[in-house]
């Protein structure tokens, strides 16, 4: 999108620009999004500490890894981005629409929850496959070398899985109609809710899992738990397909509901601090 | 460092757009190859400017003169673009919803001047290279 902004108002814009510019926007936004968590969740580790999900702290040697993995993915959605730019201007199979009259308001709201589902979908499966014996380890172990990942491991992918990720927003793209600015909140929930899930610490509010809405939104606690015991939770926004497909962690509400009470416990309680949960 | 391949393989992935043909430059080849009429293999700006009226009077389907939006929409969609009613407004200066064929050559693309490197109004067949 920002880089079809771009060659609208400067046409003379070289690819190199492009990629550049889809480069500059993504890791612009992850420095924001994954680095303003981190610094949250640092200045407030006392009064969190009864929300962290594994009671142990990150490690420079993970953060570094995350960070410099995170970059080298933002290398390749350029890559991938720039070549689907270029192919679009040859093929057109983009279904963006510049005017929002085109398909009226009524649809511009839509598309978010659209793109999000269609897109949740994509991820659900492709991170299935990439679980499987033989492709795990060539393309999808590096982001599980964080058993207790950071906000930083938000992008942290081998380039293999860049590429794949990158394509679930070339799909979303070309399947839902969408106007440039619906595919701006659309990526934006979705680093929101990426860091969300790597945050470490649980801070939805404690009566969630009894909402239906609530019920199916994906969690800290829920992508902790996928990246601690691998084979549940496979969701990025959502955990509807893993309650459709029976993927969730049997002790998915049980841990949430105990890291979300733990607070209300107050510092003095004898559950403080100690009690590891799995 | 062990990862370091990985990176490498990154850096590598960087040449993968450069796989792919980019609309815009296979139209400029496909209309600067049709603009050097005495084929002596240099494009002067008039040649460039001519054939781009040329191409006026070919989209022009009814003969009416101008350039309605319709006619326009057809030949993006003939070259795989999509209609665009900024870019049809942007030509259309005094928006009357047709294009004049003075609006037409008011609107000269920015293609030739990018291409002339040395600036002296003629495209050589080293400058013309450039575009694929």
């Amino acid at each position: 999108m920002f880089a079809s902004v771009l060659r609208d108002h400067m046409p003379e814009a070289g690819p190199l620009l492009v990629g550049l510019a889809i480069a500059l926007v993504a890791l612009g936004r992850y420095l924001i999004f994954a680095g303003g968590a981190l610094g949250i969740i640092t200045l407030f580790r006392r009064p969190l500490r009864f929300r962290q999900i594994q009671k142990i702290p990150f490690t420079s040697t993970q953060m570094t890894r995350e960070f410099l993995y995170s970059l080298s993915s933002f290398i390749v959605f350029a890559s991938v981005g720039l070549a689907g730019f270029r192919l679009n201007e040859t093929v057109g199979f983009f279904a963006i629409y510049k005017v929002p009259d085109q398909y009226g308001w009524v649809w511009f709201a839509l598309s978010v929850p659209v793109a999000l589902l269609v897109h949740d979908f994509y991820f659900y499966w492709a991170h299935r496959f990439m679980h499987q014996p033989g492709i795990f380890e060539r393309v999808h172990r590096i982001h599980h070398l964080s058993t207790n990942p950071s906000p930083l491991a938000a992008f942290a992918f081998h380039p293999l899985e860049a590429v794949i990720e990158a394509l679930g927003f070339i799909l979303i793209l070309t399947v839902v109609p969408m106007h440039p600015l619906a595919f701006l909140i659309v990526s934006t929930l979705m680093i929101t809710i990426n860091v969300i899930g790597h945050l470490g610490y649980e801070l939805y509010p404690s009566g969630l899992q009894a909402s239906a809405f609530g019920k199916f939104l994906n969690t800290a606690t829920g992508h902790n738990q996928h990246h601690r015991a691998f084979s549940f939770n496979y969701g990025l926004y959502t955990l509807v397909w893993d309650r459709l497909f029976k993927t969730t962690h049997p002790h998915y509400e049980a841990t949430f509901d105990a890291l979300t009470a733990r607070q209300s416990a107050g510092p003095d309680s004898p559950l403080s601090d100690k009690g590891n949960l799995s | 460092m062990k990862h370091a391949p990985h990176f490498v393989g990154a850096l590598v992935m960087s040449l993968l757009p450069a796989c792919v043909q980019g609309g815009a430059a296979q139209e400029a080849g496909a209309f600067i190859n049709q603009a050097d009429r005495n084929a002596d293999g240099t494009i002067s700006r008039e040649e460039f400017l001519s054939h781009r009226s040329a191409v006026f009077h070919k989209l022009d389907l009814d003969d009416s003169g101008t350039l309605t939006e319709p006619e326009f929409k057809l030949a993006l969609s003939e070259r795989g673009k999509r209609f665009s009613g900024r870019a049809f407004g942007k030509i259309d200066v005094d928006d009357d919803g047709f294009i004049s064929p003075a609006e037409w050559e008011q609107n000269p693309p920015r293609v030739f001047d990018k291409l002339d490197r040395n600036s002296d109004g003629l495209l050589t067949p080293s400058e013309r290279d450039r575009v694929k």
